[in-house]
């Protein structure tokens, strides 16, 4: 079987790989030419955003919203995958609403999340009504701004998150959990030494997964705060192209973030290959 | 029941009602927010509970045409992608579990195509599709490619999870009885992981539906249901735009409870 | 012979027979809102009877308008006859328009004031014709602010006095540009002379008041300010008519907003020129269409027709009713002092420089003169050969 299916697995290996291609490797490429071109080939475009105050003040807030959005979806994340996974009883209620804030349209929970989030609006008025002050969750340029896009936006991936470490909890057969709870381990200890080092498999591709997406962060930054107010490197590029009309700039910002979000994934794949693991993520768990 | 068992559950519950709170509290502002006048939206401080009901802005949406325009546009768009994102993804998931290099290189693919800014790709696509004349269709042609190309990695892991289940043995078995490897795979393997497909099916569609970024570069004129709702949101019209997000989140709510069943088990293998 | 005959006449049948025969039909591409398109097409209606011609409207951004006739310049073929550009961009743009007929507009003068025709006109030729013009005022919330300053002191006592309850538009856009120019202007200043003293005197006065602004300033743009207004959360900021349209279809205005004139400055007052200008894209399928159409626009009846049923500015005598006359007594009264901005093909290149400076100086604090380095610089590098752009 191996030998004789060779040739079904070659195109059904090239068919998708080539409009992959075609969808993602052309443009890239063609906009990596742009950035070159400033009447003729030169190096002016990259020269202006490197010298672009703007542009490394949306650097540092694009690893810090990363970072963060990171750390909270994944704690979150990992909250939810144990609720679901050891309650017996949890509601359909709560399943969906586990799942909600990831598959309603994206703009429909940003819409959502800035009504709340406006001076006027209804977090403001709650607030109000508990007798406290109203908070500028959105003001540009503030460290409350940058923790709203945060938040929002760990909001809206946790169901990712929260799926994938289910799985990988699926994986760890229930005898442990009652050996260990022979031997006398709390939950806490449980969930160290039996629940995460069975999840580090799946904590890994989650993390290669989400970190990745984390720093491509474009429409929670537009919603809710506008391209000035927390600029990232995605609204940064969109000015760029869209106000600034300037496309070849946009195109030479936007490389830069491409090459940001490999460089940080090479580095994460290297730690994970001197952390003992295998050289790509295992997607054995999934096989289990 | 120790102390702690006790302290687990009533966490967990806690936890429940967070989450439960956390997406029924602005599902109803957004529907109060559809349903009652502009300036009662815009009172300071905030009117909670709705002092009068109008359809001003359902009506408003619909009389204008945008509504059902947007709504058939994204729909096709969203099919149109869930179906490439499908059957691309399962042809590229099957080679995975079969064949280690395969395996090698398609995630070597889609990781790549995950590295991607969305602006970084989207400014030269507009580009590539005028010339192709696929840029700002009625059909949404163009956008739908994209789409399909968007949904395929998490189509293709979805189904290189079910294929890598099932047994090579029986596929051998059918082999030595003379069949050819292509009528294996359709008669005998793909039937075996219809919840998969489905499951990999509906999330490509909910990955369209939602879609907004390539959405509003794409097809500027002739629009899918999220830009529109982000037009009407910036333009200060909230209850149009309210209206709006909820006629695009009602199919979503559907599919979810319609389906939640095959999401889980096909995502997740739990069996429920 | 018979056969060609045959093939000659078949085809000529087949011509007049075909559904939609090219030369009838003309697409254009405007910036209307969904109230203004629906009432625009009325007017389309007459000029399809008139005309024989099927009219295509489709409404879009400028921005992305100006995205489509670049695109359909460079592909050299396009479905657009005619297109709507703002302002601002129409040096730009000329090289991917027509030169028009000067004969479309000699006769109607009148219809648009000398500043408004001279923006369409470059190099001595004519490329553009005005659509929509439009210009800012000051939009105050009355019950809040019964007195609405009426010059720069005022101004600023009600800045102190009240803070973050004035707006300016600051998003990293052209509408920065828009709210910050009439204060150069009325201190004397020019946006082509960065660092004069007048110049400077404008922006010193600005950055005054940049402590006491809405917090929420650097990233307001037209319709997040007027939100913002409509709230309740600003109580003055600068807009264009359709911001009072808005706050009429809300129920606010003349409730609760009204216009007035802009403050007063040293050297008296003055406000931005805006709208929309009517181009023929060099790429156009119909440009005979198109210029049929803009003769039928440019007729005294038709502006005020759309000064009637779209509530447009165009510099027309205005017949008003007593209730519009009141919620558009600021723009009214603001009609003398526009002023255009530049309109060089690099328009866009200094007009980026000067937002980035003026973000500067507003919201982080920077000194002016430290500030304007790069408008300078490039105002210098501009070559002698390219007019200089006015104002």
């Amino acid at each position: 079987m191996n030998r004789h299916g060779r040739l079904l697995r070659l195109c059904f290996l090239c068919i998708p790989l080539a409009y992959l291609a075609s969808q993602f490797a052309f443009p890239l490429i063609s906009g990596v030419v742009m950035s070159f071109q400033a009447g003729g080939l030169s190096l002016a475009n990259y020269r202006f955003v490197l010298h672009d105050r703007l542009f490394w003040q949306a650097c540092a807030n694009n690893l810090v919203v990363a970072g963060l959005s990171l750390g909270l979806e994944f704690a979150l994340g990992l909250s939810f995958a144990l609720l679901l996974g050891s309650m017996r009883g949890v509601s359909i209620v709560t399943e969906i609403a586990i799942l909600l804030p990831f598959l309603i349209p994206e703009i429909v929970f940003l819409s959502v999340a800035r009504y709340i989030l406006l001076p006027r609006g209804y977090l403001n008025g709650a607030l109000l009504a508990a007798g406290l002050g109203g908070v500028g969750w959105l003001d540009p340029g503030s460290r409350m701004a940058l923790a709203s896009v945060i938040v929002v936006d760990a909001w809206h991936v946790t169901p990712v998150v929260t799926l994938l470490l289910l799985g990988g909890l699926q994986t760890i057969p229930a005898e442990l959990y009652e050996a260990a709870r022979l031997d006398g381990a709390g939950a806490l200890a449980r969930l160290r030494y039996v629940t995460l080092p069975f999840l580090r498999p799946a904590l890994f591709a989650a993390l290669l997964l989400r970190g990745v997406d984390a720093l491509r962060i474009f429409s929670t930054v537009l919603v809710l705060t506008g391209a000035e107010g927390t600029p990232v490197l995605s609204t940064y590029a969109y000015q760029l192209w869209s106000d600034a009309l300037e496309p070849q700039i946009a195109m030479a910002a936007s490389v830069m973030l491409a090459l940001l979000i490999t460089l940080l994934s090479l580095a994460v794949l290297v730690l994970r290959r001197r952390a003992g693991g295998a050289g790509e993520p295992s997607w054995d768990y999934l096989a289990a | 029941m120790s102390v702690e068992d006790r302290l687990l559950a009533f966490a967990r519950r806690a936890l429940s009602v967070l989450v439960v709170a956390a997406s029924a509290v602005p599902l109803y502002l957004l529907i109060k927010q559809a349903l009652t006048p502009e300036l009662e939206s815009f009172a300071w401080p905030p009117v909670w509970f709705p002092r009068s009901l109008t359809l001003t802005h359902l009506r408003a949406v619909i009389a204008g045409g945008e509504l059902s325009v947007a709504l058939i546009l994204s729909a096709k768009v969203a099919v149109t992608a869930a179906v490439v994102a499908t059957v691309l993804g399962t042809m590229l998931g099957y080679a995975m579990a079969r064949d280690p290099r395969c395996r090698a290189l398609g995630l070597s693919a889609l990781s790549a195509t995950r590295l991607l800014p969305m602006i970084a790709a989207a400014m030269p696509l507009a580009t590539i599709l005028i010339w192709l004349r696929l840029y700002d269709t009625i059909s949404g042609l163009g956008l739908a490619l994209v789409h399909g190309a968007l949904a395929l990695p998490a189509a293709a892991i979805l189904l290189f999870g079910a294929f890598v289940k099932i047994p090579i043995e029986l596929e051998q078995a059918a082999y030595l009885d003379g069949a050819s490897p292509l009528a294996i795979f359709l008669r005998l393997t793909l039937p075996q992981v219809r919840s998969a497909l489905a499951a990999a099916f509906v999330l490509s569609f909910l990955a369209s539906w939602d879609e907004f970024g390539f959405a509003l570069l794409l097809q500027p004129t002739n629009r899918t249901l999220p830009p529109l709702i982000y037009y009407y949101t910036v333009f200060g019209d909230v209850g149009a735009a309210s209206a709006l997000a909820l006629v695009s989140a009602a199919p979503v709510l559907v599919a979810l409870i319609a389906l939640r069943p095959v999401l889980f088990h096909g995502l997740s293998g739990r069996s429920r | 012979m018979a056969a060609c005959l045959a093939l000659a006449l078949g085809l000529g049948i087949l011509g007049c027979k075909a559904p939609q025969v090219p030369h009838s039909s003309l697409t254009m591409a405007m910036a209307l809102f969904p109230g203004e398109a629906l009432a625009y097409r009325k007017i389309l209606a007459d000029f399809e009877s008139v005309s024989g011609i099927r009219v295509q409207l489709i409404t879009e951004t400028y921005g992305d308008i100006l995205h489509l006739l670049q695109a359909e310049s460079s592909a050299g073929r396009g479905r657009f006859d005619l297109v709507e550009l703002d302002i601002a961009t129409v040096g730009q743009a000329r090289q991917h328009v027509r030169q028009l007929d000067a004969s479309i507009f000699a006769a109607e003068r009148k219809l648009f004031p000398q500043a408004a025709w001279r923006v369409g006109i470059i190099a001595n030729q004519p490329y553009f014709v005005p659509h929509r013009i439009m210009w800012q005022a000051m939009i105050y919330n009355r019950l809040r602010v019964p007195h609405p300053p009426a010059n720069w002191e005022e101004l600023s006592r009600f800045a102190r006095a009240h803070p973050g309850k004035l707006a300016i538009k600051g998003g990293l856009y052209e509408g920065l540009l828009c709210d910050v120019a009439p204060f150069v202007w009325e201190a004397g200043g020019s946006m082509l002379a960065p660092t004069s003293t007048d110049t400077l005197t404008g922006l010193d006065f600005l950055a005054g008041l940049a402590g006491w602004l809405n917090p929420r300033s650097a990233v307001f743009r037209e319709m997040s300010v007027l939100e913002a207004q409509a709230r309740g959360e600003v109580w003055i900021h600068f807009n264009w008519p359709f911001a009072i349209t808005y706050l009429r279809d809300k129920g606010l205005a003349p409730s609760v907003d009204l216009s007035a004139p802009i403050p007063a400055g040293p050297k008296g007052r003055a406000t931005v020129l805006g709208g929309g200008y009517l181009a023929i894209p060099r790429s156009a399928p119909h440009p005979d269409n198109a210029e049929l159409f803009l003769r039928f626009l440019l007729t005294s009846d038709v502006q005020q027709r759309l000064v009637s049923e779209l509530g447009w500015q165009n510099a027309l005598p205005i017949k008003r009713d007593e209730q519009a006359a009141l919620l558009y007594a600021g723009f009214s009264a603001m009609r003398p002092y526009m002023r255009a901005r530049a309109t060089a093909p690099d328009y866009q290149a200094l007009s980026n420089r000067w937002q980035r400076a003026l973000a500067a100086i507003l919201f982080e604090q920077t000194p002016a003169v430290v500030a304007l380095k790069p408008v300078a610089a490039w105002l210098e590098g501009l070559s002698y050969e390219s007019p200089r752009p006015a104002s």
